[in-house]
Formats: structure tokens, sequence, C-alpha cells
């Protein structure tokens, strides 16, 4: 993993800049929301105090108890629930699909019907769907309204209207005046028909007809006893009046849109959760200005908050909403529901007791939507976003560029350290600068400090050699002349054996003298030689039979060299051959060296284009491969110790020398078949400095 | 009379050597340990040969100003540097300031013995009648053994003693090869190959300075070198 990549995951971490925007925009979100629902339960407050001091437009009949309705248990009360659809009464329930059925139910459990109940306009509209296995119609002969199975509905009036059909279709309805009498009601429009399990009933009346107050009854004339049942059976034994029936009056209606704001919805109802009036619309009047993708982003992120609580039903009964218990108890409370329509806004929904004389008398339910205020804050999302998304891309492109940078110094100052492994003449010309202060720089610098240390410690080394063969040569030659005089001297021949022992040494150190300051001797004959035009294959040929010559022990093979080679200026190349037959005196003496006893030195030819490629390969040990590189540095030596002559790596030094003075390049590296070691000089034909 | 050798050398022990090795040879010798003293005695009298070494004391290049000094007082002193330097500049520089040998210190007592000899004798000759001399005639070469001179082409070649023997033993069988240990032992010196391959670069510009067409030594590469008549 390069420095690149390494930064590039660090700065992942960048990320983390807008989770934490999006942390601080859930918080903000979450504030702004508790600030909305005291805010609504404030307004929702002074508006149940404004309704709690007339408590008797809360509803069109005046009440101040509110009826109560308990659909589950007690049906002694009617919900009408607004219609849409005008109805008719023709006994068929088309207008009524929408309007949920009331089941009922006889105490003995024989008996069962259900009925809907709804609101037109004006008018009151019924549907009764009675069981009943066998159907009994009037018989006018007999009476007009009390034989066969039938329908009485009790209203405010005090007026009981009797149902009855003679046969399915349009029917009268009837009443009995106190004297016992049988009217019909002409502004009640009703219809009969048959079913499979009974039969279907539908009644229209003006409104006003039922005065408020609603109870029905129904007559099995099929069943010898028990055959009256219905709610207001049981009432009638109390004799009390029928109980009020509720329904969204336009009075009450009036009375909370006073206080209708944009954005709120207030809707009124019953202490047990019935709807009876609602008014506004709870949709935010400031819709979201933000792209439609950068809204539905901040709303999916913002989804994942503790508001899930559920769907809003948007129904005509409260009293399943969480809210409404606290209210029923008198104690305002809110609720957060998902919107049914659109999974990522919300509905709050706060309901608030309204009291009379410290009774809750109706529930004022106060909605609005989440959008009210996500509006705006997913406006400062949208911002958020930009800013960030701005920043991020800045820093991570900063990042990149200065890791770049960072990586990009590292590897000059990898490659100039290298450089300088390989040619440590160029440490000191080539090292990287810098003048940023940093640490890199210090290392830098460090390294350079270094590089100049180890070249001062090379060149100290080169120099000591050559210093040390000056600084020799006097006292040997002290040695040489003292030795030379006592040679003259009349000796006894004990001491002629130590002189000529002393002789013998003094010459061995004057060889190893010369050879400490070969190379020295070399650079400067390079720096006078001249070059020539020779034809390198003459001089191989030349060279190889003097080898042959000098060489007893070895087999020499020249390859690569025909006889026309002589004449061929292909062969001619611009060189110093002093220098060059010196060279090859030292990679043959090499060779030979390493090969073992009648060993074959091959010395293979070649010419290209460019260059003349010399390869000397002799059998032998291998170079270990670590070596390989620093063979021809200054006093380098491969050799075992405890050879006879001695050797201070100072040859295949020269022989670098010699052949970057033709700038050339020598290579010495193991034979394919591990047989032996070739080394191979490759001279171009450019022409050298 | 006994020749008078002048040996100006610092180093105590060596210059004592030399001197016994050379009063052996029946030479007078006189040693200054640095240039002022040697000059003192230059001025009363001239030796019959010099021998100087290059650093004298703290004088690090005080032998080649006395060979300049030595020069001017006289054409045809015999002068030999003995010096601890080997470097081919301090070699070209001697020469150049008129000196006749250039020798290393790690030469052998007889081998300076030789040159000596050798230089005192081209001193003789010259002073001689030339019918007597020995003249070695190859094409336009031609070398008087006696006087050490060499001419090519009738122009007479300003050359060292070693020069003269490396010439005489290349020339006097022409197309045979002489390595360079043969050539080193002609010339009375224990030298390395590249002493010996220095030289015949320098002799060959000698002569190429009179002819530039010349191509009288060649080189047999890996073996040495021949005289190409």
């Amino acid at each position: 993993m390069n420095l690149n990549k390494q930064l590039l995951c660090v700065s992942l971490l960048l990320l983390s800049l807008p989770w934490a925007g999006c942390q601080y925009l859930k918080e903000m979100d979450h504030s702004l929301r508790l600030g909305q629902e005291a805010n609504l339960e404030a307004t929702s407050k002074v508006i149940a105090q404004a309704l709690a001091q007339n408590p008797a437009a809360l509803h069109p009949h005046g009440q101040l108890t509110m009826p109560t309705l308990n659909a589950a248990t007690d049906s002694n009360a009617f919900y009408c629930f607004p219609l849409d659809t005008p109805v008719w009464a023709d006994g068929y329930d088309e207008e009524w699909l929408e309007v949920p059925w009331t089941d009922y139910q006889s105490d003995d459990g024989v008996h069962g019907l259900r009925y809907r109940c709804g609101i037109s306009g004006n008018s009151l509209a019924l549907f009764f769907s009675v069981q009943d296995e066998q159907v009994i119609y009037n018989n006018p002969i007999q009476s007009l309204a009390s034989n066969g199975d039938r329908l009485m509905l009790a209203t405010g009036s005090g007026r009981h209207y009797i149902f009855t059909a003679v046969a399915p279709g349009n029917i009268t309805a009837r009443y009995f005046n106190s004297a016992g009498k049988t009217y019909r009601e002409s502004r009640i429009d009703a219809a009969w028909s048959d079913h499979e399990k009974g039969y279907q009933l539908e009644i229209k009346m003006p409104l006003a007809l039922a005065q408020g107050r609603l109870s029905f009854q129904v007559t099995d004339e099929s069943h010898q006893d028990a055959n009256h049942y219905g709610p207001f059976l049981k009432k009638a034994s109390e004799k009390s009046e029928p109980p009020w029936f509720i329904y969204q009056a336009q009075a009450s209606k009036q009375t909370i849109s006073a206080f209708n704001q944009p954005g709120l919805r207030l809707r009124l109802t019953t202490s047990d959760g019935w709807l009876i009036a609602s008014s506004g619309n709870p949709e935010s009047q400031n819709p979201s200005q933000a792209h439609w993708l950068l809204s539905k982003l901040y709303r999916a992120l913002l989804t994942s908050n503790n508001y899930d609580n559920g769907r809003y039903q948007n129904g005509v009964n409260y009293a399943a909403h969480q809210e409404f218990p606290d209210a029923q108890q008198g104690i305002a409370s809110s609720h957060w529901y998902r919107d049914p329509e659109r999974s990522d806004h919300h509905i709050l929904s706060t309901a608030m007791p309204i009291k009379h004389q410290g009774k809750v008398i109706a529930v004022l339910v106060a909605e609005q939507s989440s959008e009210q205020t996500a509006g705006l804050t997913d406006q400062a999302f949208s911002r958020l976003f930009l800013l960030s998304f701005s920043v991020i891309s800045l820093t991570a492109l900063a990042l990149l560029g200065y890791a770049n940078w960072l990586s990009w110094r590292i590897r000059r100052l990898h490659r100039a350290t290298q450089q300088a492994l390989v040619d440590p003449n160029e440490i000191i010309e080539h090292h990287p600068t810098s003048r940023a202060n940093d640490e890199i720089d210090q290392l830098t610098r460090s390294y350079s400090d270094l590089m100049k240390r180890i070249q001062e410690y090379t060149d100290y080394l080169q120099t000591l050699a050559r210093k040390l063969s000056h600084e020799l040569r006097t006292p040997l030659a002290i040695i040489h002349s003292s030795l030379d005089n006592l040679s003259s001297q009349p000796l006894d021949t004990q001491s002629q054996t130590y002189q000529q022992r002393a002789k013998d040494g003094a010459l061995r150190l004057g060889g190893l003298i010369t050879a400490m300051s070969e190379a020295r001797r070399v650079e400067e004959s390079i720096e006078q030689a001249e070059l020539e035009r020779i034809n390198i294959a003459e001089l191989l040929q030349e060279i190889t039979q003097a080898y042959r010559d000098s060489y007893q022990n070895n087999r020499f093979r020249l390859t690569g060299i025909d006889s026309s080679a002589i004449k061929n200026p292909d062969n001619k190349l611009m060189a110093a051959p002093e220098l060059l037959v010196q060279m090859l005196d030292k990679l043959i003496d090499n060779a030979s060296s390493f090969t073992t006893t009648d060993g074959e030195i091959e010395i293979a030819y070649k010419t290209t284009s460019d260059n003349i490629r010399i390869d000397i390969s002799n059998d032998g040990p291998l170079l270990p491969e670590t070596m390989q590189s620093q063979l021809f540095d200054n006093l380098v030596s491969l050799r075992e110790k405890g050879s006879d002559k001695p050797h201070l790596g100072m040859g295949l030094h020269i022989v670098d020398l010699i052949v970057k003075f033709h700038q050339g390049k020598v290579t010495a590296h193991n034979r394919n078949d591990g047989s032996g070691v070739i080394f191979s000089l490759v001279l171009p034909r450019s022409k050298p400095r | 009379m006994a020749k008078h050798i002048a040996i100006v050398e610092d180093e105590a022990s060596i210059a004592e050597n030399y001197r016994d090795a050379f009063m052996q040879h029946g030479y007078e010798v006189s040693i200054y340990p640095d240039r002022p003293s040697a000059m003192q005695a230059f001025d009363q009298m001239l030796p019959d040969l010099a021998l100087i070494d290059i650093g004298l004391g703290e004088e690090v290049e005080g032998g080649f100003d006395l060979c300049r000094d030595l020069r001017n007082r006289s054409k045809t002193l015999p002068i030999v540097f003995l010096s601890a330097r080997e470097s081919e500049f301090d070699k070209v520089s001697g020469l150049r300031l008129g000196a006749d040998d250039y020798l290393t210190k790690d030469i052998s007592l007889p081998h300076v013995m030789a040159r000596i000899v050798a230089l005192f004798r081209r001193i003789e000759a010259l002073t001689q009648p030339e019918a007597q001399e020995e003249i070695i005639e190859r094409g336009k070469l031609a070398l008087n053994k006696a006087r050490m001179t060499v001419a090519w082409d009738n122009q007479p070649l300003d050359i060292t003693v070693t020069e003269f023997w490396i010439i005489r033993d290349l020339a006097r069988y022409p197309g045979q090869v002489k390595t360079r240990q043969q050539l080193m032992d002609a010339a009375n010196v224990i030298l390395d190959d590249n002493t010996i391959t220095s030289h015949i670069k320098r002799i060959r510009k000698k002569f190429q300075s009179i002819d530039s067409d010349f191509d009288g030594i060649k080189t047999a590469y890996g073996m040495g070198y021949r005289w190409h008549a």
C-alpha cells in the first residue's frame, strides 16, 4: 500500500463530516419538532379555552354534555357519517359503500341486524339490513302499521316512525299519535328490499325531523316470543328519550373555523373520540425550495428518527389515536404519525381537552404537517450538503495533492539514494534539496550528510592506498638500499641467506605497494589516454594468441571472428588500445585464477549496429547473487582468503574505470547452466569523450 | 680524478646508503639535506652529477626549483631525479625541467649505478671524436650507443637514458617482439607495465614531433612492442 492509498484511506474519515452534519440536522430537526409540538399545544390550548367559554356553540343542539357512543359494546347512539353523494331511498346500498356497518345483536343473541347512518346535506339517511329467515309483510287489511315485520324509529320529536312493507319497494313512514291513530309522514322517503337473509330498509328524512335524537326497535313477527328487539326497547322501559346522535354539524364547523390558520387542521371530537367537526388543511403552506432529490434524501435521513409511530388513521373516531387517552383524562398530548399518502412526511397531532366545569366535554385535535419545519430545514440541509460536498472534494483534492507531493519528495529521495548506491560519485551533485523546512527535508539533509560522509569515507579509502604507497616508498627505499649495500659487504653464508630473505620480503612489499597505487596510475593514464581507431577483432586475435602463450594451464577459445574480420570496418572502434589490453589482461587474469587447471576460457565476440560486445566466460565457482553489482567497486574482492598472491580488489575496479572511459558497460553474471561466470563487455560505437 | 656526485635528499638514511654505494664505486659524494645548503655548495662548485629528491624538507617541490637552477647554470650537467613520487605528472614535469632521468625510489642500487655510469659515459662520449663511435642505423633511425643519442632523419632527438635503452633494445632486432619485462631489463629499471607503456608513448611522441608519419614502434597486443622497419 503506497502513501497515496494510505492517505486516501485516511481521507475517508472526511466522510464523518457529513455524518456529523446529519447528526446535527437530526438534533435540529428534533428540537424543531419539539418546538412545533409546544407551539401547537399552546395554540390548541388557547383555542380549547376559547371554545370552552361557549360550550353551547360546540353542538347544534347546544348540549353541555356531549353524547357518548361506544360502538363496540353499546349501540344506543348513532354516529352519522358524512356522505359525499345524495342518497336516494331505493332500498339498495350503492351510495353507502364507504360507510362502515354497525352491528346490533339482541341480548338473547337470537336476532341480529346491522345498520349504517349518514348525513347528506340537510338529510339524515339510514340503511338497515335486518336478518330474518321468514319475512312477514304487513297486511294492510289488518292494520296499516302494526302487523308484519317492521322497524320503529324513535326521534327527538317524540314521534316513533314505523316502517313496514306490504311488498318490496317504496314504503311510507307512519306514526301513531297519542290517541293511537295512524298518520303518514310524507317528508320521509323509505324503501324496502328483500335479500337472501332478510330484508333491507333505506330511509331518508330531513335532519330537522329527528331533532338530534335517534333510536330504533325491530319487530320480527315470525318469532312467537321475544319478537321485539333493539336499543330503544331497553330505553323504553326507563321511559327515557332516545339518545342524541352524533354527526358533523355545520354549526360546529363554523365555530372552530373561526380559529383556522394556514397549515393547521382543527378537529372537534366528542369526549369519546367521535369526530363532530373538521376545519382547515394540515398541509404546509411553505413548500420546500430544495431540489427534489435533496429533499427526498433529507427526509430519508430523518425517517430513521424516532417519529415513525405508525400511520395516521384518517377516520371519524379518534379513540384509537395514541394521544387521545391522555386528552380524555384532561391532559394535553401530542403524537407524530407517518403521513399515509407520503411516506417521508409526518403529521403532528395534538389532542387538547375542552373542559367545562372541570369535566372534559369535548376534545380539540390540532394537526400539522412536519413539512411546516422540514420545508425550512431541508433548505438548510441542501446548503449543508452542498457546502460539505465542496469542502470534502476540496479537502480530498488537497490531501491527494499533498500526498502526491509528499510521495514525490520521498520517491525523489529514494531515487537519489538508489542512484547513490549505484554510482557513488553522483551522491553530492544529485541529492535533492528543498526549501520546505519539514521532517522530510530534514531527512533529506540527513541522507545528504550521510551520503557525504560515505563519500568522504570512500574517498579516504581510495586515497589511503595511494598515500600509503607513497609514504611506504621512502622507508622501503631505505631497506632496499641498505640491503644492496649489505650485499657488497663480505658476508658469511648464513648472513647471505638472511640478507636474501630480507631482500625477497622487501620486493614483495614493493609489489604490494605498486598494486595499491595501481588504480590511481590507471586513472592517470586514462587522463592522458589518446584514442585511436583500432580493429577490435584484430586486437582480440593477437591478444588471445598471447594469452595462449602466457596461460599454459588454460585453453582459450575465441568465437565470433572469422578470417575476413581484420578487413571489416565494422570491427573498428575509437579506443585506447593500451587501456583495452590492460582491461582484458585483468579480466583474463581474473578468469584464469578462478577456473580449474586445464579449464576453458571462452572469448566471444559480437558486433551490432550500436556496439561491440565481448563476453569472457570461464568454468568455475559462481558469483554470489548479492555481490554482483558491487563486484566492480574499489577494494571489493570475492576471492577466498589465503591465496598466494595478494588481491586488493582493484583488478575489476580498474576494468570498470577503463570501460567507463570508453562509455561502455561491464556486467558479471553466472552462466545460465550454472557452470561458470560470464563477464560481458559492451563498447558503444559512438565516439568516447 | 674521481667524479663528484651531489645527493640532495632530506632522508638521511637513503642519502647515506647511496653515498656508501657510490663511494664503493669510486665516486666522490656530497650530501645536502635541503635546497639552500645545496645551492650554497653549487655556488662554489658544480658537481659532475646531481641526484635530487623532489620533496626537500619543508619545500614540497624544492627539487624542481633546484633542477631549474642547475640547468640554468650548466646545459650539460647530468641531473637525475630520485623520488618516491611516481605520478605521471611529476615525471613529465621533472623531465621537462631538463632532468636526464627520473627514477622512483623502489629502484635497486645496482640499477641506479648502471644509470650513473651510463650518464657519465654519455658525457664523456660527447667530448670524444665521432669516428670511434658505434652507430646503429635502421632506415631513418641512427643510434649512437656511446653518446646515447638518437637521430631520426638526421635530426637529433632529446631523450633520457631510459628512453635510449628502450629504443636501442627495440631497434637492435627489428620485427622481434620485446616484452615489457625485456624492455625493463634493458632499461635497468624495475617498473610496472604501465610505466613502460607511458615510456613507449613518450618515445613515439618524440619521433612524431620530427616526423608526424612515424610508425616505427608497433604494439603487439598482450605481448609487447616491436620495431617496424
